[in-house]
């Protein structure tokens, strides 16, 4: 009979008459061209979908700050460019040495230096040279040289990085591959004093936090990835660019570049995320379980109970998503949200399709429905009913859900920004049961209302 | 937004308020028009509420002007795909649905006949997703069993 009911319901739109295809057709046509008319008929009465009438205070206001602006700056005189000698610096620059070794000459002849040195020596004498530094750089101290002297042999375990052809600067080593960084790090002889933080590494011994092997092994599948690694490249304590003693005082300090070995936490790190929350109730369920009256939220949508999802139906699903996930349902807990009972389920993500989750994280899904120990649900709701008082105290009212049970489900999620779930939860992507899948037969996943997709149509369509 | 898709959704929506396909013709018309005309419905992801909003408004001045009767509207004829015996459970769902509540009747008529979603009648109505849900599931609870004792009683 329920089928019936159902079957009854999907054909109901077609007892009622359809409208007269000739007239919404030639509706439907002269529409763009009035959305067009609407547009540009007047187009100085809307600016942006806004009435021009909100628009003309602000920009008003806009024209005479602008108009304001403009006059404080020319009176300040700011506008104006500070006035600088064209040729001095640059024949300065140029004729440095050729000026210097003239005088040198001349000093050592004895002959006066205006009788035979360029003209450009005499405008360097009237012009002090410090007045290019206000221009094109900090002053240096004489007798500084910016080029960093090599270390003594022995001094450093590794060789160091040798900077590119376009950066000559002293900047921070680029991070190496895992293959540099191992065959760097092999020889270890020399005591590493600084605690520097070291790439993580899986070894066979270590027990795995979860199951290693992937149940769907399709090519699109994220695999679990290791985190980058992030060892900076100098193996002892003093950076590879660190200030010897006879660098001036006013060189900028090299080691500003690293982050202080104290700062990186040097704890082993697990290679899975806990993003899990703790419920705020616990239910258990006793042996006297009893549905909620009135109980008709039940997984499923009568109108396309048992079809296939469509290829739009699916992609509407992805596009909900904020994480499509293979996970394992590792807890479950029975708990509410005011009145309203949920089940926080605690997953073990085996594959991410969609999503910034990885592999091996454990996160918390919020699912409508659940169970409520009848005491309490007396104190949070309106029971004055007669049904309730005919129960035991220790009775358990059955919401039901869509009652995930344990097991591996492909999950369609977003984000809970709902009010009372904890920020970091998830719930269902489209708060129905189209929204969680069990393995049915290969490639083959069903919904708790039997609608079916196909799991390479879901890579697919991320 | 699909607009022929739309169309024939409001439509559906109109006609069962209204019962008569040349008034519910008009007030489709007039409903996309007045969407039409303000820009700022557009693109802004409540395309489907202003636009029941507008029809169901239409719809109340429409029934209002012209002091409607409730007058039944006559069935569609079946096509020859259909079964008469499936084709009569359809009937007697539609009749069972006109006789309903007319928040009742409203609900089913825009998640059934309009296939709005249950979230955007959530919208529509100021309530949750899961109380929309559960009550779109009391009144299908309430509309299957007086389908059943009428089954029962032929």
């Amino acid at each position: 009979m329920s089928r019936k009911f159902n079957r009854a319901l999907k054909g109901l739109p077609s007892v009622y008459p359809s409208p007269d295809p000739d007239r919404m057709n030639a509706f439907l046509e002269q529409l763009p061209a009035q959305e067009k008319e609407h547009r540009y008929l007047f187009p100085l009465l809307h600016m942006g979908g806004r009435p021009l009438r909100f628009m003309m205070p602000a920009v008003a206001v806009a024209a005479v700050m602008l108009v304001a602006g403009i006059g404080v700056y020319q009176n300040s005189g700011q506008h104006k460019l500070p006035y600088l000698p064209p040729q001095e610096t640059i024949a300065q620059t140029a004729t440095d040495a050729a000026s210097a070794a003239a005088s040198e000459a001349q000093q050592g002849s004895g002959a006066s230096p205006s009788a035979s040195a360029p003209q450009g020596a005499d405008l360097t004498e009237q012009e002090p040279p410090q007045s290019t530094s206000a221009f094109f750089g900090p002053v240096l101290p004489p007798g500084y040289s910016p080029v960093v002297t090599p270390p003594a042999a022995g001094e450093w375990t590794t060789d160091p990085v040798e900077p590119s052809e376009d950066d000559a600067s002293p900047t921070m080593p680029a991070q190496t591959s895992p293959a540099q960084t191992s065959t760097e790090e092999e020889p270890a002889t020399v005591e590493d004093p600084a605690p520097t933080r070291r790439p993580q590494e899986t070894s066979a011994t270590d027990p795995p936090m979860i199951d290693p092997a992937p149940p769907v092994t399709d090519p699109g599948i994220q695999e679990p990835t290791a985190s980058p690694p992030t060892d900076i490249r100098h193996p002892t304590d003093e950076p590879p660019f660190a200030p010897s003693d006879s660098a001036p005082s006013a060189c900028p300090d090299p080691t500003a570049f690293y982050e202080p070995t104290d700062a990186i936490d040097t704890t082993e790190q697990p290679p899975y995320r806990d993003l899990r929350v703790s419920p705020l109730y616990k239910y258990s369920v006793s042996g006297h379980v009893v549905p909620f009256p009135e109980n008709v939220f039940e997984p499923g949508d009568e109108l396309h109970y048992g079809e296939a999802l469509s290829n739009e139906e699916l992609r509407r699903l992805i596009n909900a998503s904020d994480l499509i996930v293979l996970a394992d349902v590792t807890d479950c807990y029975y708990t509410r949200i005011r009145t309203e009972a949920w089940t926080q389920l605690n997953l073990s993500i085996r594959n991410v399709i969609k999503g910034d989750c990885n592999a091996g994280d454990q996160i918390s899904v919020y699912e409508h429905g659940g169970y409520i120990l009848l005491w309490e649900y007396r104190m949070i709701a309106d029971v004055s009913d007669g049904y309730f008082s005919d129960l035991e105290p220790d009775t358990t009212l059955s919401f039901t859900g869509i009652r995930t049970t344990g097991g591996m489900y492909l999950f369609f999620l977003r984000h809970a920004q709902l009010p009372n779930i904890p920020s970091r939860a998830f719930v269902y992507a489209k708060e129905d049961a189209i929204s969680r899948y069990h393995q049915l037969d290969g490639d083959l996943y069903s919904s708790a209302n039997e609608r079916t997709l196909k799991f390479s149509d879901v890579i697919r369509y991320r | 937004m699909d607009l022929n898709e739309q169309y024939k959704n409001v439509f559906r929506y109109c006609i069962s308020h209204l019962h008569d396909q040349q008034t519910a013709e008009d007030v489709t018309q007039e409903t996309f028009l007045r969407y039409l005309e303000h820009p700022e419905y557009r693109n802004s992801g409540k395309e489907i509420q202003y636009l029941y909003t507008i029809a169901r408004n239409l719809c109340i001045d429409e029934y209002r002007r012209k002091s409607h009767t409730a007058e039944e509207l006559p069935p569609e004829l079946p096509d020859g795909s259909i079964r008469e015996e499936d084709w009569i459970d359809r009937i007697t769902l539609r009749s069972i649905l006109d006789r309903l509540p007319e928040e009742e009747r409203e609900i089913i008529t825009l998640r059934y006949l309009s296939e709005v979603s249950v979230a955007d009648i959530a919208k529509l109505y100021g309530v949750t997703w899961f109380s929309m849900n559960r009550r779109i599931k009391r009144i299908l609870g309430k509309m299957r069993t007086e389908f059943e004792e009428r089954e029962g009683s032929e």
